[in-house]
């Protein structure tokens, strides 16, 4: 039975009850309200990112459940995301700040997560010029606190 | 006696006292102008009558008005505090004041005053008591004129009564039960309201009761009365079951009383209260605990330092045991931050204890900590500071509002201002960021894109991505603004890391545990987080950087510790960047095999030999190179840590390895 999902700009969207319960949010919004034909509004989540989105979870639908294996340290593991969920992730950064921020909003946390590992697969590597050119800050230091910094941070330069 | 023997503290507690007397004497019509004609010549002599009045304090008391003095007047006179006179004047309570109409009593004070010049010889000739009598008699200015002695007296009589407040005309009994209802320190604060009221005071059986519960010592002459003596110990008496609480060396403060806001005495007047009594009060009163809600979990060594909890104490409550992944399996105690607090509230009695006792321990004698600084405190204490993270929070509200949004930039301001010391406060302050968060998403959604990335997203979905981070990049990321800046410095991951090393404690230079992380970040493996402690004889010891091949930076260094090396750099037991070794199935003998491939002696007696050196007179042992080389990769952790071995060293660690902070 397919269910009904509303955007932000009144776009109707028909997918599935299993694709739709990726989303922890819809999952228990169905189960607290039973299944019913009224388009469920998801005020925070525009028609773009929300197609997006629903593009992650149509691919995603047979997998199974996320087990809890996050006692490990998450920072070995950044690197390990699947093909599919790169290439899904190669868009300019606006939609994947919105990505990532409509998948903590709807609680889909595989998505979730492949945002976060793009974002800092982004940042990692790069010199602080580098990293505000990529996304566009404003180096608000003045040169005496930058001069500072960098020599308190100095072991981080040698690469 | 005499108030020239009077102690520098009793003058200190009475001159105000003196100062509210006088106020109150120059109020009533009356007073004023015979205090300015009269008093200034006779200082001397009422000084004399003072004294001399103290012996025989009791005949005054027992003959009841004929001598008494009008207080007010007296005690202004002579800015030495002057008890005995005073507890004369108080036995004049007792009497009942004669009912006169008060106008009229101000139109005879008047008159009297107006004849003062004259009035000193008539009365002297007049009198027919003995003469320290006379001289205090003689400031009563209502008594010069008339012929009449007692008429004079009755006067005199009226006039106290016109200045004695309804609170001083009470029966005694009456005003010692009013004083059941105050706490010492509350006592004592009404003894600075005048002089009258400090005699009062003074002769309250309650500084007995508590002298002899706390056997202190006998009013001497610094000490003179018992009210001093307690006073002085002030700081050590229960004021609710009034005990003495004995301080040792070597004692926490939070075992001796300690100011409290109690919930029953709402005149923000703070109550010292003992170890005891606070345990109780707060048995009774769950709520002013300000507990934390449940979740948060707290290294050990924070738990000991932050709630001043021994280790042993500690390890009565659940914990969770992590050993870190690598290198020396350095153990790490986790508990639930409300479970500590709770029993840190227990074992000292509520946040003041906790607060005392992070004073350390009671100095020698003599030594008494010195005003103004404060014993050095370890920065982010979850209970006094804001959280770190909640502060970045705050910060990175501002931010955003500040170039675009001006609607609820008033509101972030605030609550950025808000986040105040208090834990309850902290908790709404909290809650409150939560919800802006979410607002703030909203708003990130809908509206226009925000400038920078960092107000895109929100905190929690920040810090999900820079756990994912090696440290250097989280370094270079903290230079790139301020917001990101404060976003890193707020990262659980620096006093983690801090903990688990055992850095040293914060300092000036280091203020926060990220600057005290970086200065040490040569020794800082980014895979498991870890000091590395040099060994002897393995230069190749401290963290060396080994090529990672990822999808976006093509290869990167990553510093990884000795035995991060062997882990990652062997996955299937061959070492990376193993093309260009030269190594081969050449036999080399001993010193060859230290020399080339930087082994200690000893770490040879691990390789196989395959046979005797031919060539040398002793003919030590040979080896496969191969052998010898897998043996060396091995120690020093891949062929970086060969090539470091091999170049003399890495060099020593920067620094010596830090003294352990707890």
């Amino acid at each position: 039975m397919p269910i009904t999902l509303l955007s932000l700009d009144d776009v109707q969207f028909k997918v599935d009850k299993e694709v739709a319960e990726r989303s922890i949010l819809i999952k228990n919004m169905i189960e607290d309200v039973g299944e019913s034909d009224a388009p469920i509004p998801l005020p925070n989540v525009s028609s773009s990112v929300l197609k997006k989105v629903i593009e992650y979870c149509e691919h995603h639908r047979n997998d199974p459940v996320q087990t809890q294996d996050e006692t490990d340290d998450p920072r070995k593991r950044s690197n390990d995301i699947e093909e599919w969920d790169m290439k899904f992730m190669m868009v300019d950064q606006e939609m994947l700040f919105e990505i990532i921020l409509a998948a903590n909003y709807l609680d889909i946390k595989p998505l979730l997560d492949v945002g976060c590992k793009t974002v800092a697969n982004i940042i990692k590597g790069k010199t602080p010029e580098e990293i505000r050119k990529v996304f566009n800050i404003v180096n608000d230091f003045t040169p005496e606190e930058e001069a500072q910094i960098k020599k308190e941070n100095e072991w981080a330069e040698d690469r | 006696m005499s108030a020239t023997v009077a102690p520098t503290l009793y003058t200190r507690v009475t001159r105000s006292a003196t100062r509210a007397a006088e106020a109150a004497a120059l109020a009533s019509a009356s007073v004023p102008k015979t205090l300015s004609s009269s008093d200034e010549n006779e200082t001397v002599s009422q000084h004399q009558a003072d004294t001399l009045a103290a012996t025989d304090m009791p005949q005054a008391s027992i003959d009841q008005t004929p001598n008494t003095t009008n207080v007010s007047s007296l005690l202004s006179s002579s800015s030495a505090p002057d008890r005995s006179t005073a507890a004369a004047a108080a036995t004049t309570f007792t009497s009942p004041p004669p009912p006169t109409t008060k106008p009229r009593q101000k139109r005879k004070a008047k008159s009297s005053a107006l004849d003062q010049p004259g009035s000193v010889g008539e009365v002297i000739a007049g009198e027919t008591k003995p003469s320290r009598k006379r001289a205090k008699k003689r400031k009563d200015s209502g008594i010069a004129l008339e012929d009449d002695t007692t008429k004079a007296l009755e006067q005199q009589q009226q006039q106290q009564q016109q200045e004695t407040p309804a609170l001083l005309n009470l029966a005694p009994e009456l005003f010692a039960n009013i004083l059941s209802y105050l706490y010492p320190s509350e006592i004592a604060k009404l003894a600075m309201v005048s002089k009258q009221m400090y005699k009062l005071v003074e002769r309250q059986p309650i500084w007995r009761r508590i002298m002899t519960i706390g056997n202190l010592p006998e009013p001497k002459i610094k000490f003179p009365t018992e009210m001093i003596v307690v006073l002085a110990y002030s700081d050590l008496v229960c004021e609710q079951c009034l005990s003495l609480s004995e301080m040792k060396r070597g004692m926490k403060y939070s075992k001796r009383p300690l100011p409290m806001d109690l919930a029953w005495n709402p005149y923000h007047h703070p109550i010292r209260l003992c170890l005891p009594c606070r345990k109780t009060y707060y048995a009774d009163h769950k709520s002013e605990l300000g507990l934390i809600g449940k979740g948060t979990q707290i290294l050990k060594g924070d738990a000991e330092y932050t709630y001043q909890l021994t280790t042993d104490t500690l390890f009565s409550l659940h914990h969770e045991t992590h050993v870190a992944r690598r290198r020396f399996k350095q153990v790490y105690y986790l508990f639930d931050e409300a479970q500590v607090q709770r029993l840190a509230y227990r074992v000292h009695g509520g946040q003041v204890g906790v607060e005392a006792s992070r004073q350390g321990y009671v100095k020698p004698r003599h030594q008494k900590p010195r005003p103004g600084i404060t014993p050095r405190v370890r920065k982010p204490t979850p209970l006094k500071a804001p959280d770190p993270i909640l502060s970045v929070q705050d910060l990175l509200r501002a931010e955003i509002r500040a170039p675009g949004e001006e609607a609820g930039g008033s509101s972030g301001g605030s609550t950025s201002a808000s986040t105040g010391t208090n834990i309850n406060n902290n908790n709404s302050s909290s809650s409150n960021g939560d919800s802006q968060s979410g607002q703030l998403m909203v708003v990130q959604i809908g509206g226009d894109r925000p400038a920078e990335p960092v107000a895109g997203l929100p905190l929690e979905i920040w810090q999900d991505i820079l756990s994912r981070l090696y440290l250097r990049d989280l370094v270079r990321l903290a230079q790139v603004s301020r917001a990101f800046q404060k976003l890193v410095e707020g990262l659980p991951v620096w006093k983690t890391i801090w903990g688990m090393s055992s850095l040293p404690a914060l300092t000036k230079m280091a203020k926060t545990y990220m600057a005290m992380v970086c200065r040490y970040g040569e020794s800082i493996c980014e895979f498991c987080d870890t000091y590395s402690y040099p060994r002897r004889d393995a230069l190749a010891d401290c963290p060396l950087p080994i090529l990672m091949k990822e999808e976006y930076s093509a290869t990167r260094k990553v510093w990884a510790c000795l035995l991060c090396r062997c882990e990652f750099s062997r996955p299937d037991g061959g070492w990376e960047n193993d093309s260009d070794s030269g190594a081969s199935y050449e036999r080399i003998n001993k010193r060859e095999a230290m020399e080339y491939y930087a082994l200690p002696r000893d770490e040879l007696w691990d390789v196989e030999s395959c046979g005797r050196d031919r060539y040398s007179e002793r003919g030590g042992p040979v080896f496969y190179e191969e052998d010898v080389r897998a043996h060396a990769l091995e120690y020093h952790g891949g062929n970086v840590g060969l090539q470091c071995a091999l170049s003399g060293g890495y060099g020593k660690p920067r620094r010596q390895r830090p003294k352990p902070h707890v």
